[in-house]
């Protein structure tokens, strides 16, 4: 298999304080792959660390199968991305901005900047200078400096952010095209975790720099089972009765009056009778679906217990 | 190396207003204080309206290599566009050259500029009003034209130490200072006194200029961006 990125126990420490770390990632080449995280998880250092622009503390990152070194260039001519925000010289026009990234990126073929500017909408304002353009309209331009000298790779830090929903849903239909047509390998970190159930193939969760888990969003859909939910007035006691009486495991307690079970899903009437003549009150019974929303939280939930606990 | 220059000239042609208001008032100035000096101090040879010259070329190179330095490096780090700029396959070190090329170019053409400006300033009063009596012979062609390529690479050498104030100790307040020192060994002392001996103090400066290249070097190609 081939893999557009491997990093193996990649680090970054910045003043004794550990942002990244031995995070393991595997992007398989044209694969959009989803990376999850909280504010300050180490999603945006991980991508800078990938990019070249931070050199990391300990591990390595190999690019298509070859190991990126701290004077590695050459493979960023196969990588497009947006970091963190896009930046653009403001009083230069769309089009300048453009035709500077061409130049230095060294991509001679003509017509390719209007080609771009079209796929993000953004021809009428081509000539307007950048300082005129809104945040969406500046992530859209990002998108189009991204994927201008039709790179292999593309690093995506939450560019969906600040665009409106038709905005947001042009561009996930972009990049899906891009991914299925130039078998362009896409990282896409966001936080705005339903817009990425809906494009990736693959899911990495990093959490306080730690990767948590990384799967097939196949595999979490899977997992995703179905559950009846229960809002109860106590949910300890609500708990105990379905292990102890109804002999039930798979449920979690979400909080202190929520309840998810996932099994015996068709006898929910059955349970909430036991439930209420057991004293408890049964405010509502919902049959749910988990989103990879819940996964993360899960997840995150997981390894804040844990991280609690072996302290 | 060419594309680099060709892409950070597109960038500066949409400051040109900036650089010309700062050129036109440096250049009058040029012109004016050498008329003022030879009227009031009353020289009478070449050399000394040599020296008067480099003076004024030092200021306005100075100033304007300064101002430049900071459209060149400093804005890349103020409005971080040195991020996008430092993911192109290019090797860093490449585009810091190719940006000090243009900081270069500049720096030639203000000398240049600076320096014969005052100097035919001064020719054109002479004819006026007659101060200097000697006349300008092909030995003042040469002194004129050898102090021109030394100054311009004295000059030059200079725009190491702002981007060193650009990229390593981003601090206008230094760059300041910096320019204000890197002015200081061609002016001072009498205005009569021989400009070769002020070679000595420029040719220290260059070297210690030249000092300023390998930090700067290293932390613009070593250093986490972003």
């Amino acid at each position: 298999m081939t893999y557009a990125i491997q990093t193996h126990g990649l680090s970054k420490r910045i003043g004794g304080h550990t942002i990244v770390d031995n995070l393991n990632m595997n992007v398989k080449a044209g694969e959009i792959y989803a990376f999850l995280g909280g504010n300050g998880s180490g999603k945006t250092s991980t991508l800078k660390m990938i990019a070249n622009l931070w050199k990391p503390t300990a591990g390595s990152i190999e690019v298509f199968g070859k190991t990126i070194k701290p004077q590695s260039y050459e493979y960023l001519q196969n990588v497009g991305s947006i970091i963190e925000y896009p930046r653009f010289y403001e009083r230069l026009s769309a089009r300048k901005n453009l035709e500077i990234h061409q130049k230095l990126s060294g991509y001679e073929e003509k017509g390719c900047i209007d080609q771009v500017l079209k796929q993000v909408d953004l021809s009428l304002s081509s000539e307007s200078p950048v300082s005129t353009f809104s945040l969406g309209m500046k992530q859209r331009l990002g998108l189009a400096r991204a994927i201008l000298t039709r790179p292999s790779l593309l690093l995506l830090d939450e560019p969906i952010n600040s665009l409106d929903p038709a905005g947001i849903k042009e561009i996930r239909s972009l990049l899906i095209d891009l991914s299925k047509q130039r078998g362009l390998a896409i990282v896409i970190s966001s936080h705005i975790l339903s817009e990425l159930e809906e494009m990736a193939a693959t899911v990495g969760i990093i959490h306080r720099g730690r990767m948590l888990t990384e799967l097939s969003y196949q595999a979490i859909s899977e997992m995703n089972r179905q559950s009846i939910e229960f809002m109860v007035d106590d949910g300890q006691k609500a708990a105990f009765l379905l292990h102890e009486r109804l002999g039930l495991s798979k449920f979690t307690v979400v909080d202190a009056h929520t309840i998810r079970l996932y099994e015996r899903l068709n006898e929910g009437g059955k349970i909430n009778g036991l439930l209420s003549s057991e004293g408890v009150e049964v405010r509502s019974m919902v049959l749910k679906q988990d989103t990879l929303e819940d996964y993360f939280l899960s997840l995150v939930d997981r390894s804040n217990n844990h991280a609690g606990e072996s302290k | 190396m060419g594309v680099i220059i060709q892409c950070e000239l597109m960038k500066l042609k949409h400051r040109g207003r900036i650089f010309g208001i700062i050129g036109a008032s440096l250049v009058s100035a040029g012109l004016m204080v050498p008329i003022f000096l030879l009227l009031e101090t009353g020289m009478n040879d070449w050399n000394s309206i040599f020296v008067i010259c480099f003076i004024i070329s030092a200021f306005i190179t100075q100033i304007f290599l300064c101002v430049l330095s900071g459209e060149i490096f400093t804005q890349e780090y103020e409005q971080k566009t040195i991020q996008p700029m430092l993911m192109y396959p290019i090797d860093r070190s490449r585009l810091y050259y190719g940006k000090m090329a243009v900081m270069f170019m500049y720096g030639l053409l203000a000398t240049v500029l600076s320096s014969l400006l005052p100097l035919i300033s001064i020719s054109v009063v002479n004819v006026f009003h007659v101060s200097v009596t000697e006349p300008f012979t092909l030995g003042h062609w040469l002194t004129f034209a050898f102090l021109l390529v030394v100054f311009s690479v004295t000059h030059t050498v200079g725009s190491i130490v702002y981007s060193y104030f650009s990229i390593v100790r981003r601090s206008t307040l230094l760059k300041v200072l910096a320019c204000i020192l890197l002015i200081s060994p061609f002016g001072g002392g009498e205005t009569g006194e021989n400009v070769f001996f002020r070679l000595i103090s420029v040719g220290i400066m260059t070297v210690l200029s030249l000092l300023f290249l390998i930090p700067t070097l290293k932390t613009f190609k070593s250093e986490d961006v972003g």
